[in-house]
């Protein structure tokens, strides 16, 4: 259908009120690529993730999925066309049960006919929300909570899957055990993800290229493995 | 002479430890950096200073006084000045007007606002804000914004000036031009205490850096042993990046003879 970007940014800035954060970000996600994007505290890297959300709106910039041209786009429409996020920090719907809201993730869903495959899908992804699909998803630890966002995030049959700090404040076996769901799930589908990651490694081990933000711009870009040994990445962080 | 010093300072919040058994000291006439990742309790550590909350133990001496339980304004006018992180000027005044409040209200007693405008005009000439002075402050910049936090604070005339994210929102070139700004305003023999997540301006301007990682003083030492400081990559970029980096500069060095 189509054999270009799968997402592709150009010259995006955006930012809260008067205060920019993105600056001039451009960026492209290939169709199966994962995407990690890595920088600092306040360099944009969740910003640019509710950018392409919709959660953000662009100041200046487009933003292309899947062909069509969706920089003012509703979120809900860039949901119904594919890009599906899962928050920092899971916002789960406290009150309702890992099965409730597992099935909330495919409202939007026009095609509900492989709904019930998906759903036991989510379940062998994660054996521990199967045990527990009828607690409230309130009464999780953090590592099943987050599994269970993800299981939400997938419920909708993403496209482009957008992952903020998945290991944040999770035991690093936790953070294992959600790593091969996640793996699984990507192998089994024809999806892309950008993956923001606090624990750089981690996000340079499981991306294919990354993109290295610095107050609201990309600094570099490349293939993850070149990355990790790129003295840029500290230089990001650390300043000097 | 130590300006400011901090002994076992603590707070909580509930159960909640946000700043715990902090030591330092800051001397005199000291650019010093308060860096950490979000949630280390940085904002935190100034408002125990300035006195936004009470401290929960520990204390706190600024120039020897003690502030434990004292108000913001009794700290404001013993000299310690603060410029916020989230601007909020007297939208309704002037720029000029909205200095004029902190010098009428700051550390002297009160005087004649003349006299008060002169001072004023002076600071802002100094920022390089003179020739908007009389425009309403929902008109300038957001550059202009954070010179005018500035302005405010040192209309005060602090001794010690505390900067929480000054450089936010600024791009590249004004980040540069704050910097010198900032450098200026210590050369006037103001010490300054700032939190700045711009690397580049705290790394490249501060004399020490003070590292907190949830709550807890992780590092303090000049910004290249702070850069290189095992504990504080690992706070940043993580346990298993830190891990590769060792290897790396483990790799890089020549072997030892025995």
């Amino acid at each position: 259908m189509n054999s270009g970007p799968l997402l592709s940014i150009q010259g995006l800035q955006a930012g809260y009120g008067d205060v920019p954060v993105l600056w001039d970000v451009s960026l492209e996600v290939r169709p199966r690529e994962i995407i990690g994007l890595v920088g600092g505290n306040g360099a944009g890297k969740s910003t640019l993730l509710n950018v392409i959300s919709g959660g953000v709106a662009a100041k200046k910039g487009e933003i292309q999925f899947a062909g069509q041209e969706v920089t003012r786009a509703s979120t809900t429409r860039r949901v119904r066309m594919g890009i599906t996020h899962i928050p920092e920090g899971r916002l789960l719907f406290a009150g309702l049960t890992v099965a409730q809201n597992l099935r909330l993730g495919a409202f939007g869903r026009t095609d509900k006919s492989t709904l019930e495959k998906d759903f036991d899908m989510v379940l062998e992804l994660f054996p521990r929300l199967a045990e527990r699909k009828d607690q409230l998803a309130g009464t999780l630890s953090g590592g099943e909570q987050q599994m269970c966002a993800i299981g939400r995030g997938l419920m909708a049959k993403p496209r482009l899957l957008l992952v903020d700090e998945l290991s944040l404040g999770l035991a690093p076996v936790v953070v294992d055990q959600i790593m091969v769901g996640l793996k699984k799930a990507y192998d089994e589908a024809d999806m892309s993800i950008i993956m923001v990651e606090q624990d750089v490694q981690l996000g340079l081990e499981v991306s294919h290229r990354a993109y290295v933000l610095e107050t609201g711009r990309v600094v570099k870009e490349g293939t993850s493995a070149d990355l990790a040994e790129d003295p840029a990445i500290r230089k990001a962080y650390l300043g000097i | 002479m130590v300006v400011l010093e901090g002994k076992k300072v603590t707070k909580m919040f509930g159960g909640l430890t946000a700043v715990a058994d902090v030591d330092f000291e800051m001397q005199q006439g000291e650019i010093f950096g308060l860096i950490g990742p979000n949630g280390a309790g940085k904002t935190t550590l100034l408002n125990l200073i300035n006195g936004v909350f009470p401290i929960t133990r520990g204390e706190l001496f600024f120039a020897g006084k003690r502030l434990n339980g004292l108000k913001p304004y009794q700290i404001t006018r013993l000299g310690i000045g603060r410029a916020f992180q989230i601007v909020r000027a007297f939208e309704g005044l002037t720029v000029k007007e909205n200095v004029l409040v902190g010098n009428l209200f700051g550390r002297k007693k009160p005087k004649d606002i003349k006299k008060g405008l002169t001072e004023v005009e002076a600071i802002l000439e100094f920022l390089g804000l003179a020739p908007k002075m009389d425009r309403m402050v929902s008109e300038i910049t957001i550059a202009d914004r954070k010179r005018l936090e500035l302005a405010r604070a040192l209309s005060m005339e602090p001794q010690l000036l505390l900067l929480d994210e000054v450089m936010a929102g600024l791009n590249p070139k004004e980040v540069e031009e704050l910097m010198e700004t900032i450098i200026q305003i210590n050369k006037k023999g103001i010490s300054i205490l700032l939190i700045e997540h711009v690397m580049k301006a705290v790394m490249g301007i501060s004399h020490r850096i003070m590292v907190l990682q949830f709550g807890k003083r992780i590092a303090l030492g000049p910004p290249k042993e702070i850069a290189e400081n095992a504990k504080v990559i690992e706070s940043y970029l993580g346990e298993r990046f830190a891990k590769k980096e060792a290897e790396r500069r483990q790799q890089a060095r020549p072997p030892e003879t025995a």
